[in-house]
């Protein structure tokens, strides 16, 4: 589960971990930290009219807000998950559904030249035609209410998670190139580039990456990757010992970081 | 058995009815203890998966 919110996270997939068993703080942070999870796990939460006999039990959302499927497992799960996140983009435009201006609508799907989009709405709300005019207002009011929502997501993680906040920016500026969001993106995201804090983020980020994937590498014994089992750990001694090494480097070399912490987190299980 | 039958399919397609029916808007998050703090509206657009577990 937690690697699969790191390898769709960027793309628009959350996941929350509702504690269901009154556990103490202490507890979930211990099992949070040994198994990496870096989703959002919360205790008192509900979700109404679930229907749940045991756990883990899942539902999965789509961008529309509607489940998609009541408790998908292992390969189901991640299928459906980037099934539904090639719809992410097309939210943007809103429910529709459009007629006369299907073929901006389709834009808006693939994700591209949004900031172009805005501009032919904008002189589209003004059309003699009335259908075609009220669809443009439509979308262009979701088109703008989407790109503002995702800049203040953006720059509300600017002080914790600055390199994800610029990722965000950065992505945003593209989508929108030629809108004043994008402009406003783009300004942000120069903004806090330049911030030598955020470099050193970046820097210790791209190494946290590197040892991130020799994680993901590592051979599994009898299904298993617990770091604490003995037989995993000697058919990946190696291996083990270089993201130790690694996680040290981190560490010493970048303190204080995210990044950093990451490390340490990482080191305390495989140390 | 018959009765039974009768009885207990309709409150199943009900509960599976229900099941399909959820949204989004159904969830109250709780209070945050790990992770990042998002709300409802942050997870509007997004695909979500909402898994109810526990540490024993």
């Amino acid at each position: 589960m937690a690697g699969l919110y790191k390898k769709y996270e960027e793309q628009g997939f959350h996941i929350i971990g509702l504690e269901c068993q009154n556990s103490s703080n202490a507890d979930i942070e211990k099992l949070v930290k040994e198994k990496g999870v870096t989703f959002q796990i919360t205790t008192g939460g509900n979700l109404k009219g679930a229907n749940v006999s045991g756990i883990p039990h899942g539902f999965l959302f789509g961008p529309d807000g509607k489940l998609a499927v009541d408790d998908p497992r292992g390969k189901q799960l991640e299928d459906k998950v980037k099934e539904l996140l090639k719809d992410v983009a097309g939210m943007m435009a809103g429910p529709g559904p459009y007629k006369k201006l299907a073929a901006l609508a389709a834009q808006v799907k693939a994700g591209q030249g949004v900031g172009a989009v805005l501009k032919a709405l904008a002189q589209k709300k003004d059309s003699k035609d009335a259908e075609e005019a009220a669809e443009a207002k439509t979308m262009y009011e979701a088109i703008k209410s989407y790109g503002q929502d995702q800049l203040d997501t953006a720059l509300s993680k600017k002080d914790a998670h600055p390199v994800t906040s610029l990722a965000r920016l950065d992505k945003l500026a593209l989508q929108f190139a030629g809108d004043e969001l994008g402009v406003k993106a783009k300004q942000e995201g120069d903004t806090l580039r330049k911030d030598p804090k955020v470099k050193k983020e970046q820097e210790a980020d791209t190494f946290m990456k590197q040892l991130d994937s020799m994680v993901n590498q590592l051979k599994p014994v009898r299904g298993s990757k617990d770091p604490k089992d003995e037989a995993f750990r000697k058919v990946n001694a190696s291996a083990i010992q270089s993201i130790v090494a690694g996680c040290q480097g981190i560490v010493q070399r970048y303190p204080g970081t995210e990044a950093s912490q990451k490390a340490e987190e990482l080191m305390g299980q495989y140390r | 058995m018959r009765t039974q039958t009768r009885i207990l399919a309709p409150a199943l397609l009900f509960c599976c009815a229900m099941a399909s029916a959820m949204t989004l808007d159904d969830l109250s998050p709780g209070r945050t203890v790990d992770g990042p703090t998002l709300t409802l509206k942050d997870m509007k657009g997004k695909v979500v998966f909402v898994n109810y577990w526990g540490t024993r």
